[in-house]
């Protein structure tokens, strides 16, 4: 049933209408005008999840539109949208005859991360991965003439495009010990887990841990964070890990042979020691993206302990922690675009004082530090303590207290920020340069971080619908 | 005290503020301290109910999100906090009304913000309003202290986040654990795990070391709430959570707990009485204080319980006294340091006559509430093993040595220091605070009844 | 030959990759190294079609080959690019982003 792909229509829609549009439209208008047209587009998309939800549970070849991957579909509309609307006016005027194709690229990755969960062939699947990988390679250079550009785009580059090589052989490997490359035929075929089957594995995992950054595949992420444009960066700190990680999900519960404790052990690992290197690393840093670039491995390793549950309600609280993430992270570096914007540079430094100079702005960063800190009553506090509990349900309380207790070394390096916003006193003059795309986004996260903090009951019970999908 | 107030009044006075110019210090503090009157008033209601019949419990709101329960509930014992935390927020923002000098809206937005958390804190009858309560009040002190601090705010500012933080991370697994049923009432680990986390806040001997620098450089307001409420969630949670989700466990770690209740409240004063700066003085005696609080709920009797209240009180009415006398001579003089003083008695009567008043109440005198709470306490001692009881009977002439030292030191003697010859005595504000302070230490010390009656089970 | 040989070919093919990927020092070689990773799986895909005789695998080195080209060449545009702007492909001579 060709309706299975609906989602995936209305996302090339967009990307013909981008190209075709980029013909007619006159240069310096070029940017805001397709820049809102996409923005509303997917928002009235997002709006349509509710009409696209009767196509759930169909599916076309290997493709499936279940539940789970409905909700991340939501989820990587919803990143697009407040990461188009935050890079507007960054497009208009700071890229120059590749303003269109921003956006193109950006809704191609999207394309692909759409597909990526959906997919159930390994081959469809490493398409998807790196539909939604190349696109992403270039946006990061995309301020050609930058200084800092290539060196970013080379790097991110050669890390995921190693990781795509050790994937695709991880993924050989499991084809010659399976015989096939059908998730369900795999799953019928493999009772045991041989050698071969279980390198394999582990190569595909590795590959998965880098587009994630989980630890030791996280090396990489600072420096594309830094570099990478702000309001780039606030998509990417988002949607291509909820991917991955929705990959992860779907390659554990579904390929993988009912006996996975040892691979979900793996993960317990890789869990504490994301939890521990990010947080420990992020403390010396003095910017404000490099801070929040180690932050947001140190968020892995809590999104790490719902899926080493193993459990459905592992995996609703993820989702969980996924939106909530969403609206932390984006707000975070609509945050420090906002300040690049105003000031040009985003050392921690440089925010001295600011809830003198640009309260509301102050505020709204306070909160968004809140909720990554996950401090009650915002929705990163929901999102923290659901996955926690979830761990501590399947026996993993060891891991719940150390992560409880490493999210008070990240509490304290997010009180550094809020210090020197709120305690700390400068001169240096800060007028608040915040175009109306950026504030719309700003706006959203903030909103979502409040009244999912204040209602989790409703994202809640939608994680919970979407979880149910993958275990049978 | 209904729930939406506590949540709203707040809130609506920071919107009023955000019409009103930094410049109209009066009306601010005025506003703010209506808004913080309110939830005191409302109390006076349950008084009478609870002066009614003292085992009556007021469900005030109870929901279930996603199987997660949220309660709050009031009843005596909870009363008798909230009933002190409602006493001492309006006091000590009526004290800043010219100690605080700039920054003043923020100030009380976070004053009203941290009330109605610890209101709410209090009133919480399930796990997880109780922790969301206890992180959230993290918040307001870390910008009180950071802002309106003293010389060493930042080092304190580090240690009390740190250590609050850490708190809250046992807090929180230990509270995942008996969600989720994994901890039970046998659970030794869970048992550790909260009542590491109570002994960090109220503080116990070896985890007090945050308490003596962040009572010493909060501002005078912060100091008040620090000592006289913050320090009662630690014990609140003991009382309410930790006996009666881990009464097994307990009986394990009791002896453990015991001795280092006893070990605080001679540490406490020891090293009290080696200070040299009288702020940091008051706050080391609040560990010797707390000290008594966690005996007397470990002695599972009901004068224990009893006596614990009675303390959890008494040390909020007087040490924040201390804390406000010292805030009085720190704003006219600029120093905390005894050297500097002496001999003041004479120039500033008043002012002395209180802080005679409220050292004494530390010791304990008779006529004074102290030494109706403290012999409760002594007296569950004997009840349960003359040991104890003993070796409590000694705190006295511990708290004595502090005490009279600071009253010595500072108001008797030879006047050394000229610049204190013209020193200032009490004006009407400061005045109006302390008697209302005195008022409860009396009143109580004479005619404990109604106290008594309220924790009588 | 036998297939099994051929795939200790490909798992030869793929430590080389792999070592070339770690030890270059010019992102040229860096590339080289990255198709030969690709190629290994390619290989594997081929000889694994041929053992479980599956035609899948045949179809995935289709697909491998056009994706590697794509991803390949992108990395060449990105050196072409540092090497306009620095005069240098060496990769650990571009280090002003500290990590």
């Amino acid at each position: 049933m060709i309706k299975a792909l609906i989602i995936e229509f209305h996302i090339l829609f967009l990307i013909f209408l981008t190209f075709l549009l980029d013909f007619f439209l006159p240069e310096e208008k070029k940017g805001t005008i397709l820049g809102y047209l996409n923005a509303i587009l997917l928002l009235l998309g997002i709006l349509l999840f509710f009409y696209f939800r009767n196509y759930i549970d169909t599916f076309i070849g290997d493709f499936y539109l279940d539940k789970f991957a409905f909700a991340l579909k939501l989820l990587f509309f919803s990143a697009a949208f407040i990461g188009i609307m935050g890079s507007i006016h960054f497009v208009e005027n700071e890229l120059h005859k590749r303003k269109a194709e921003y956006y193109m690229l950006l809704l191609t990755s999207v394309l692909g991360m759409s597909i990526l969960v959906s997919s159930k062939n390994f081959l469809l699947f490493f398409i998807a991965f790196e539909l939604m990988s190349i696109p992403l390679y270039v946006l990061s250079a995309i301020k050609k003439y930058d200084r800092l550009s290539p060196e970013v785009g080379l790097k991110f580059f050669l890390v995921g495009a190693f990781s795509a090589g050790i994937m695709f052989f991880g993924i050989s490997l499991i084809y010659g010990a399976s015989g096939n490359l059908d998730f369900i035929k795999i799953k019928a075929n493999v009772f045991d887990i041989t050698p071969l089957f279980a390198t394999g594995f582990i190569l595909l995992l590795s590959g998965m841990g880098f587009k994630i950054a989980t630890f030791p595949f996280h090396s990489w992420l600072p420096d594309t964070y830094e570099g990478a444009p702000e309001s780039f960066v606030a998509f990417l700190s988002v949607a291509p890990k909820a991917a991955g990680l929705g990959a992860i999900f779907r390659i554990i519960f579904e390929v993988l042979p009912s006996s996975r404790s040892e691979f979900l052990l793996l993960i317990v690992i890789l869990s504490a020691f994301s939890m521990f290197i990010g947080n420990l690393l992020a403390l010396p840093q003095k910017n404000l993206k490099r801070l929040l670039g180690y932050s947001s491995i140190a968020h892995i390793g809590y999104i790490l302990v719902g899926v080493a549950a193993g459990s459905e309600k592992g995996i609703a609280m993820v989702v969980f922690y996924l939106f909530a993430y969403m609206f932390s992270n984006m707000g975070a570096f609509l945050f420090a675009e906002t300040v690049r914007n105003t000031i040009k540079k985003t050392d921690i430094d440089d925010l001295r004082g600011l809830a003198q100079k640009a309260p509301v702005l102050s505020l709204s960063m306070l909160i968004i530090l809140l909720s990554l800190g996950g401090i009650p009553p915002v929705a990163g506090f929901w999102a923290k303590l659901y996955v926690f509990l979830a761990g501590v349900r399947a026996g993993l309380w060891y891991l719940a207290l150390w992560g409880a207790i490493l999210s008070i070394v990240a509490l304290f390096y997010y009180l550094m920020v809020a210090k020197r916003m709120y305690i700390e006193n400068s001169e240096e003059e800060f007028r608040t340069n915040m175009p109306l795309g950026l504030k719309l986004a700003m706006i959203i996260c903030i909103a979502g971080i409040l009244f999912f903090g204040v209602f989790p009951k409703i994202l809640y019970n939608f994680s919970f619908w979407a979880a149910g999908s993958l275990l049978h | 005290m209904n729930i939406p107030l506590l949540f709203v009044s707040p809130a609506i006075c920071s919107i009023l503020f955000f019409f009103i110019k930094e410049e109209k210090r009066n009306l601010i503090f005025n506003l703010s301290l209506l808004f913080s009157l309110i939830p005191f008033l409302l109390s006076f209601y349950f008084l009478k109910i609870f002066l009614f019949n003292p085992l009556t419990k007021i469900t005030l709101f109870t929901c279930s999100i996603n199987g997660l329960k949220f309660a709050f509930l009031i009843e005596s014992f909870s009363f008798i906090l909230i009933f002190l935390n409602n006493l001492l927020f309006p006091l000590s923002i009526y004290f800043s009304k010219d100690d605080i000098l700039f920054r003043i809206k923020e100030f009380n937005i976070w004053m009203l913000f941290s009330q109605s958390a610890l209101n709410l804190l209090f009133l919480s009858d399930s796990l997880l309003p109780f922790f969301i309560f206890w992180e959230f009040s993290i918040i307001p002190f870390y910008f009180l202290i950071g802002i309106w601090g003293g010389e060493r705010k930042k080092i304190a500012n580090y240690k009390f986040v740190f250590y609050t933080l850490l708190s809250g991370a046992f807090l929180l697994t230990g509270i995942i654990g008996v969600l989720t049923g994994f901890f039970d009432e046998k659970s030794k680990i869970g048992f550790l795990l909260f009542s590491l986390a109570f002994a960090i806040k109220i503080p116990l001997f070896p985890f007090h070391t945050w308490l003596p620098d962040a009572h010493t450089e909060a501002p005078t307001a912060g100091s008040v709430i620090l000592a006289g409420i913050l320090l009662k969630m630690g014990t609140w949670g003991f009382y309410k959570f930790l006996l009666k989700l881990f009464p097994v466990a307990f009986l394990f770690y009791k002896n453990l707990i015991i001795f280092l209740s006893i070990f605080s409240i001679f540490y406490g004063a020891l090293m009290s009485f080696a200070q040299e700066d009288l702020k940091r003085l008051i706050a080391y005696s609040s560990v010797s204080h707390m000290g008594f609080v966690i005996f007397g709920l470990c002695m599972e009797k009901i004068s224990g319980i009893q006596g614990a209240f009675f303390q959890m009180f008494n040390h909020g009415i007087v040490t924040g006294a201390l804390f406000i006398l010292v805030g009085i001579l720190y704003k006219r003089t600029h120093t905390r340091k005894l050297s500097d003083f002496g001999g003041i008695s004479k120039i500033v009567p008043r002012f002395s006559f209180y802080f005679v008043l409220f050292s004494l109440a530390t010791i304990a005198l008779p006529g004074t509430s102290n030494f109706v709470g403290e012999f409760l306490v002594i007296f569950s001692g004997f009840f349960t093993k003359i040991l104890y009881g003993v070796i409590l009977s000694f705190a006295p002439f511990f708290a004595a040595l502090y005490a009279l030292k600071a009253v010595k030191r500072t108001l008797w003697g030879e006047l050394k220091n000229k610049n204190l010859l013209t020193l200032p005595d009490l004006d009407l504000k400061e005045k109006v605070i302390l008697i209302s302070l005195t008022f409860f230490v009396i009143l109580l010390g004479l005619f404990p009844h109604p106290f008594l009656y309220l924790t009588y089970r | 030959m036998e297939l099994k040989s051929l795939f200790f070919l490909s798992i030869f093919l793929f430590s080389l990759g792999l070592y070339g990927v770690l030890s270059r020092r010019n992102a040229m070689g860096i590339l080289i190294a990255l198709e030969l990773i690709f190629n290994s799986a390619n290989l594997n895909f081929g000889i694994f079609s041929k053992i479980h005789a599956n035609p899948s695998g045949v179809m995935t080195i289709l697909f491998g080959i056009g994706i590697t080209a794509a991803e390949i060449v992108l990395g060449f545009a990105i050196v072409i690019l540092l090497f306009r702007l620095r005069k240098t492909s060496n990769a650990d001579e571009v280090h002003i982003l500290r990590g």
